[in-house]
Formats: structure tokens, sequence, C-alpha cells
């Protein structure tokens, strides 16, 4: 007699469904919002639609608005802010926002500050979507190992559909049994691999990066995790730490009109503004690259210093640099954003017909779960709806409204209510099928 | 051999867009078939997609491409869904079988918990040392420090991903050795 091994097939799809079900919920709510969050700019616009706009904004009127800000911080007796970033117009958010360690205000286009930035529940669903409002880099690591998981599910998937190109086209999408919904989860699955893929390395790459970079400046760098990331995105120049005047930023924009006109500068950062070693930073996209943009160093009196080297470094370097644009869809305008929404969209759907693929298999060998069934139910259908209505929320209550009690406390409710309706169901129907005693 | 002109240059991104999006047509033409010339050919246009997209952009010209080729896959796939029979109606009758539940099984509650332990800190120490493994090759390869940082933060999700799948389906043996095995890679680095 021979004892009988697994064969590589069943133990694939076992890994693939013990996975799926470990990180289901969470991965299909970072699926959901990353969906959503493709479209973060024209989010922003939406939730504030009275916010000035403009195609560009001059040197000038830059260094206007900080100056401004900056004097207005310092009346108000706040400490001086550590970064200043001043967002400049672009095609998709044509904004001048001026964002400090504390708040952040809209610029007219002359410059003056116009309004306060208003765009909470933008940067709570962005938030959401990095940390699952867990704090700090404990949200963001549980992201990244949820990138891992998703990379893992798509290895595992791949070896679980020893069939992938013989039916790479088939779908019986009306077919019963659980055949439509698999067929639907595997083509899917099959046709979005290289976006999951690449969703799924660049989200993990982000999210664990912090681990690896902590055991790296442990391992190399005596502690210090900052000088893991300063070889790649280039490390903090100070500058003269006797110039305390206010920084010209608009020499610093004027240098990149006249020697990069090719660029478009996205945004003016300010390190230590108007304190003992402050200097500039100009990040500026590139057309036709992945990088999100290359850093262009300036001294607090907008001298030219070098650049970081993000287009042109070290092959590390632009990869580094690629990964953001990579994951959030923002390298090629309108059209790659809606090829973006759509592919989130199939991951959504890949992540939520896992768990009912796995439920419909129990069934079909005779273990009834309603609650469990109900209670999936509750999570993909009460993700999208407690996000819209914390968008809701935000119309009605404005920009300091409780997102994470409505999205949580909303989503746990969906999931109750979904639970206890199929409790409810199934003792109906088993009292309906009792026995009547005879008379 | 002189650099392609601008113009060709600007036609490259449409060029590697239609292959793409021919490239996908010709292999769901070729699908099932037992002639494989429109499959080779359907390749061979993916494969040439890629190279146009790479002459117009590099790594942002392959993006490009790639998503034509996912986004025309999808909408063959969305025509396979619209033209898929409609299920035939259930005889009068004729109900769901309805099976008796299998005996409950255990549940192994300790045996999973540990799976799960060795997977996400086995798998994430084993893939720590993997990425301190590749930063020091990198390194020691004259790479310079910015790609041996950079090889180290990419080769930990992606050895944990890998690691992961292997650890849930080895044996608890052969997962302490997988674990160890990685383990040791890192030994030189810490030296």
């Amino acid at each position: 007699m021979t004892a009988t091994t697994p064969s590589p097939l069943r133990t694939a799809l076992s890994a693939h469904s013990a996975v799926g079900l470990i990180v289901g919920a969470l991965l299909y709510i970072v699926c959901v919002t990353g969906t959503l969050v493709v479209f973060y700019p024209e989010m922003q616009r939406l939730e504030q639609l009275d916010a000035p706009e403009m195609a560009a904004i001059a040197p000038q009127g830059v260094q206007r608005g900080v100056t401004e800000v900056l004097a207005r911080e310092r009346a108000e007796g706040l400490s001086p802010t550590t970064h200043m970033y001043v967002h400049l117009p672009v095609p998709d958010l044509p904004r001048a926002t001026i964002t400090t360690d504390t708040q952040a205000f809209h610029l007219a286009a002359d410059g003056s500050v116009a309004m306060p930035e208003q765009i909470g529940w933008s940067d709570w669903v962005v938030k959401l979507h990095y940390g699952l409002s867990l704090p700090g880099l404990w949200g963001f690591t549980l992201v990244g190992v949820l990138g891992v998981m998703m990379l893992s599910l798509s290895l595992s998937g791949v070896l679980a559909l020893p069939r992938i190109l013989r039916d790479a086209f088939r779908l019986k999408a009306r077919s019963p049994g659980g055949v439509a919904l698999a067929d639907w989860h595997n083509r899917l699955g099959t046709w979005t691999l290289p976006f999951a893929i690449a969703i799924a390395f660049t989200g993990a790459a982000i999210g664990v990066g912090s681990l690896g970079a902590w055991t790296l400046g442990q391992a190399e760098y005596d502690g210090d995790t900052l000088a893991v990331y300063a070889p790649i995105f280039g490390g903090e120049q100070p500058g003269d730490p006797r110039d305390l005047a206010v920084p010209d930023v608009a020499a610093a924009l004027r240098h990149m009109q006249a020697r990069h006109p090719e660029v478009m500068v996205t945004y003016a950062i300010l390190h230590d503004p108007t304190q003992a070693g402050q200097h500039i930073q100009i990040a500026a996209a590139h057309d036709r690259r992945l990088i999100f943009g290359e850093y262009y160093d300036f001294d607090a009196r907008g001298t030219f210093r070098g650049t970081a080297g993000l287009a042109d470094g070290a092959a590390g370097q632009q990869t580094a640099a690629s990964i953001y644009n990579l994951h959030f869809g923002n390298f090629g305008g309108l059209q790659v954003k809606l090829a973006y929404f759509a592919g989130g969209l199939a991951v959504s759907v890949i992540a939520a017909t896992g768990t009912f693929i796995w439920l419909g298999k129990r069934r079909r060998r005779g273990m009834h779960e309603p609650r469990l069934r109900a209670a999936w139910h509750g999570v993909v259908w009460g993700t999208p709806a407690v996000l819209a209505l914390t968008f809701a929320a935000r119309v009605a209550l404005g920009n300091e409204a409780p997102f994470d009690l409505i999205f949580w406390g909303g989503l746990l409710l969906c999931v109750g209510a979904a639970v206890m309706r199929a409790g409810r169901d199934q003792v109906q129907t088993s009292g309906a099928a009792m026995p009547v005693p005879a008379a | 051999m002189s650099p392609p002109s601008t113009s060709a240059l600007a036609l490259a991104l449409p060029v590697a867009a239609l292959l793409a999006v021919a490239g996908m047509i010709a292999l769901r033409m070729g699908w099932g078939r037992r002639q494989r010339a429109l499959s080779v050919a359907g390749w061979a246009m993916l494969a040439g997609s890629a190279w146009a997209g790479a002459a117009a952009g590099g790594a942002w010209g392959v993006a490009v491409a790639s998503l034509w080729a996912m986004g025309a896959a999808c909408a063959l796939i969305g025509w396979a869904a619209w033209q898929a029979p409609a299920p035939a109606a259930v005889r009068a009758g004729r109900t769901a079988r309805a099976l008796a539940p299998p005996p409950r099984a255990p549940l192994q509650i300790g045996g999973r918990l540990a799976t799960f332990g060795i997977v996400a800190i086995g798998g994430l120490a084993a893939s720590t040392a993997l990425g301190l493994g590749a930063h020091w090759l990198t390194s020691i390869a004259g790479a310079g420090e910015a790609n041996a940082n950079v090889a180290m933060l990419y080769t930990l999700p992606v050895a944990w991903a890998v690691l992961a799948h292997l650890l849930m389906t080895a044996s608890r043996r052969s997962q302490g050795v997988i674990i160890a095995a990685c383990l040791v890679t890192a030994v030189p680095a810490l030296l």
C-alpha cells in the first residue's frame, strides 16, 4: 500500500485558498480604496470646488505665497515649519497649494493666500488605502504585507491553473454551480496578471520597504534608517547656516524655466525655511518616464547645486523613483488612470469572488454556512456603500467629519446586519421544515 | 547605425498600442485551433508591442503598451461573457441534490497557527536574510550603494511572497530547512 501525497496542483490551490482567506477582507478593502485613489487629484477638486485654479503660476507669485504663509505662521506663534511643500499647478490638479507641518492653503493666481485647503475626505481615503486607519508605520507595514500576500496569491494562482493558456478565453459567464464565478475569477486573474503583479510588488515594496530599511539601517548604517534612503533619493544638503532670510524660491523656479523648460515642475520643497541650513528642492516630472520626477537642489538664494539622480542616476535610483507612478497609475494622463481604474475594479472582483468560490465549494460538499456567506456579502457590498456614505458625511458635516468611525462602524453594521438576517432566515427555513406532530 | 529619428519615435507608441491590440485579437482567433500560426503571430505581435513601447519611452512605453494589451484581453473576455449561453432551465421537480454534511474534521487549530507563524514570522526573517544577502552580493560586485540598498528593499517583498507559497505547501521538516537555508545567506553580510 502506498501513501497518497497531494498533487502539486491541489497543494497550490490549497495554499492559494488559505492565503486568500487570511487576507481576504483587508485585501479587498485595499483594492477598492486603491481603485478610488487613482483619481486622488480629481477627488480633491471635487471636494473643494471653489479653490482657485490656474494653468500656471509665476515664480514671483509663488514667492509671495511662501512669504505670506511664513509670516502668517510666525504671527500665529506656531513653531517654525520643518518643511514647506508648494504644489504647483499641473494638468490634473491645476492648483497652487502650500502645505506646512500644521496647515495648508490654496493660493490665488497672483500668489496671495486664498483659502485653507479642505480635502479631509480625499486625504482620509488615501490614508485608508495606505494604512487601513492604523497609526503610522503599523498600517503602512500591514498594507505592505497585504501586497506581499497579493504577490504570493498571483504566484499560487498561476500554479493552480494548469490550463491557463487552454482556457485563456473561455468564460461561461452564466453557468450555474459556481462555474461562472470561478471562470470570472480565473479569466480576470489571467489577463490582469501583469497589472496585479505590478500593483502588488510596488505596494509591497512601498509598504514593507520600511522594514527592509530599518534592518539595513541597523546592519550597515549604525541604526540610521534615513541613511539607507539617502543614496537612492538624495540626502539632505544643508545650506549656509548664516542665511536666515526668506528663501528665494522664485530664483530657483526661474532657473528651472530657463535651463529645464522641457520638464514639468510639480513641487517646490523648502527645507527648514528661515532657519539655519535652509535650502530648496524643486521636484519636476519628466515626459514619458515612469519616475515621479527628479529633485533639483538649490541653496536658499536659488543657486543650483545639482540633482539627486532619479532621472539619470543608478538603475536602483530610477527603479525606486518609478514604483510610485507604477502603483498609482499617474504616468500617462486620464487614459492611463481609466485603465488603472478598470484594472483596480478587476482586481477587486478577483478578491471578492475568491472567497465566494471557497464558500461555494464548501456548500457543494454539504457544508452550509449562510452566516459566513452573508458576512462576506456584507464586506463586498458594504465597503463601497460605506465609502459613499463617508463622502456624503463630508458634504453634510464638513472637512472634520469622523470618517474612520463612519467607515469602520458602518462596515461592522453591514456585516452584522447581513449575518443576523441570514441567521433569521435560517431559523425560519428550518422551522418551516420541521415535521408537524401527529394529532 | 544612426539613432531613430524623432518622427519614428513619435510613431513608436501608436505602433506599440496597435500591435498590442492586434496581437491579442490574433491570440483569440488562434485560440482553440489546431493550427498554431495565428497564436504564434499573436505572441510575436505582443513581443513587438513591448519592443515598440520600449523604443517610444523605455519602461514607460512598455507599461503603456501592456495596458493596451490587457485592455484588449479584457474586452475579449467581456465579449465572451456577453456571448455565453444562458443556463438551461432547471427541470421541474428536479432540485439540487442535498448532500449530507461530511463528518466534522479536526480543526487542527494548533497546526494552523503554527503554519501562520512560520509563514509570517519565519518567512519575514528568511526574506530579510535573503535581502541582506542580496545587498552584500550587490555591494561586493561593485554595483554601488544605491543599487545595493534597492536590491535589499526589493528582494524582501519578492522573497517573502515566494517563501509564503513554499512554506504553505511544505512539510514541517522542509519548512525548517527552507528557513535555515535562507538565514544562512545573511551570514556574510553580518560578519
